[in-house]
């Protein structure tokens, strides 16, 4: 035995099961929001109920009077989803969002965290990388070709605008500037995720009246967690990256122990007359600019993975990466000569400091 | 699938010239227009028609009269005002000429 309740739609009054109700009730509330700026609003809103009833009247007979959830459902999606002011404005500034993120970037100086002129920082802001990633590369490419770095700079400090104005800065970020833009930005993702729940949402209130009143399906999560399919392959991507970080750590322990101990790797010396402090800056400076963007992909999976906070999505990167270097460098040692060529050596290496040191330095006693 | 997704935009911002056309061929009601537009790429739904006739109809595009009908209520019959009919003819022009300049540019 389930409820009913009469309702009113266009100067008739039609019976609904309570699921059938709560439906038509989303729906109704849904357009009025939807048209709320609409002049005519009431009388669309009239008209609507009007099209609702000739469709319900399809599922009454002599010998049925209560339309069920299921026929709601089937009324509604038919009639489809209200669509707000259907007028130049938005339409334009859905062309606008046409990329999926907002207005158009656009290339400024950025005087906020600007060393020099802000060049950098703009190019960060414009390329979506990290500024100290710009400015490495930019330092690094100054070593190779001051005179071409120098002069762009200068050029660039001169050619390119500063964002002085608030809408400039958000044109640098490519960020909506005003509120109107917020908000279309706002409603063109909030329609993307009504869109995806639909039909989760559907069955969820067929299941019956028990649903909690303003579980509505208008209420759009902002970050929804992730699925358990997604968190699979994320937890697979993020094990193949660190393996790739523990991989590429070990190379660079590699390098740099040939370096030091043998001044060359795989018999190639570096440039003869580049001296060995500029040669091992260089290799931190290139590690560096390297494993950055893997690690922050690593911390952004194992977010995923854990559903997490950053720093506890650090924490597993750490731990992972540790226990993976140990892993790998036992491999390496195991089966590939050169590596346990170059282990040997360091610890002779390390004892021979040791033995040098042991009268003079406390420390290197306390640990034998 | 994938041509539909493609061209949803060009559908939606023709979809008010579609309706110039199809209330300028004579008085329908919006059940007719959900049933003419049905079989065809402009298919649509009572959601998205209901707030674009409104709005036709405050820019004077189109006007309405009430005519009774032999099942239920009273229905809203449009037909196309002198402006509805001037627009449909300045975009029946401006089509031809789009038209135009999409096949001079393959040349």
């Amino acid at each position: 035995m389930d409820r009913v309740i009469t309702v009113n739609l266009a100067g008739n009054a039609y019976q609904l099961e309570d699921a059938a109700y709560s439906a038509l009730k989303d729906y109704l509330d849904h357009a009025e929001r939807s048209l709320s700026v609409n002049p005519d609003r009431d009388e669309i809103l009239h008209d609507l109920e009007q099209a609702i009833a000739d469709r319900l009247r399809g599922y009454l007979n002599a010998h049925k009077s209560v339309v069920t959830g299921v026929e709601m459902t089937q009324a509604l999606s038919a009639m489809g989803p209200v669509e707000g002011v259907p007028e130049a404005p938005q339409a334009a500034a859905g062309a606008q969002a046409e990329d999926g993120w907002g207005p158009r970037r656009r290339l400024f100086r950025l005087r906020d965290g600007a060393v020099f002129a802000g060049v950098c920082t703009g190019l960060a802001a414009y390329a979506r990388l990290d500024v100290a990633l710009v400015r490495v590369g930019v330092v690094v490419g100054a070593l190779f070709a001051p005179w071409f770095f120098v002069v762009s700079y200068i050029v660039g400090m001169f050619a390119i605008p500063s964002a002085n104005t608030s809408e400039e800065w958000s044109a640098a970020h490519g960020l909506p500037a005003t509120a109107q833009d917020v908000i279309n930005a706002g409603r063109k993702r909030f329609e993307e995720l009504s869109d995806k729940d639909r039909w989760p949402r559907w069955t969820r209130w067929q299941q019956g009246p028990q649903r909690p009143a303003q579980a509505s399906q208008f209420t759009a999560p902002l970050a929804p967690p992730a699925g358990f399919f997604t968190r699979i392959s994320a937890g697979v991507f993020a094990l193949g990256l660190s393996v790739a970080g523990a991989a590429a750590f070990l190379a660079f322990l590699f390098v740099l122990g040939n370096l030091v101990l043998n001044g060359a790797v795989f018999g190639y010396a570096p440039l003869v007359d580049m001296p060995l402090w500029l040669t091992l800056l260089l290799l931190v400076i290139a590690f560096g600019a390297l494993t950055t963007p893997l690690q922050a992909m690593r911390v952004a999976a194992y977010e995923t993975v854990a559903g997490s906070g950053r720093q506890q999505a650090q924490a597993m990167d750490g731990a992972v990466a540790m226990g993976l270097t140990l892993i790998l460098g036992w491999a390496a040692y195991q089966v590939w000569p050169q590596a346990r060529e170059l282990m040997d050596q360091a610890w002779q290496a390390f004892q021979l400091w040791q033995s040098a040191h042991a009268d003079t330095s406390g420390w290197a006693v306390q640990l034998t | 699938m994938e041509q539909n997704d493609q061209f949803a935009g060009l559908r939606k911002g023709l979809l008010e010239f579609a309706l110039l056309r199809l209330i300028g061929a004579g008085k329908v009601y919006a059940g007719d227009i959900l049933a003419r537009l049905e079989p065809t790429p402009f298919a649509t739904q009572e959601g998205t028609l209901y707030p674009l006739l409104s709005k036709m109809r405050r820019e004077e595009l189109v006007d309405y009269e009430w005519q009774e009908s032999s099942a239920g209520p009273p229905r809203k019959y449009y037909q196309l005002t002198d402006k509805g009919r001037a627009r449909y003819g300045a975009f029946t022009a401006y089509w031809a000429a789009l038209n135009q300049t999409l096949s001079d540019l393959g040349q």
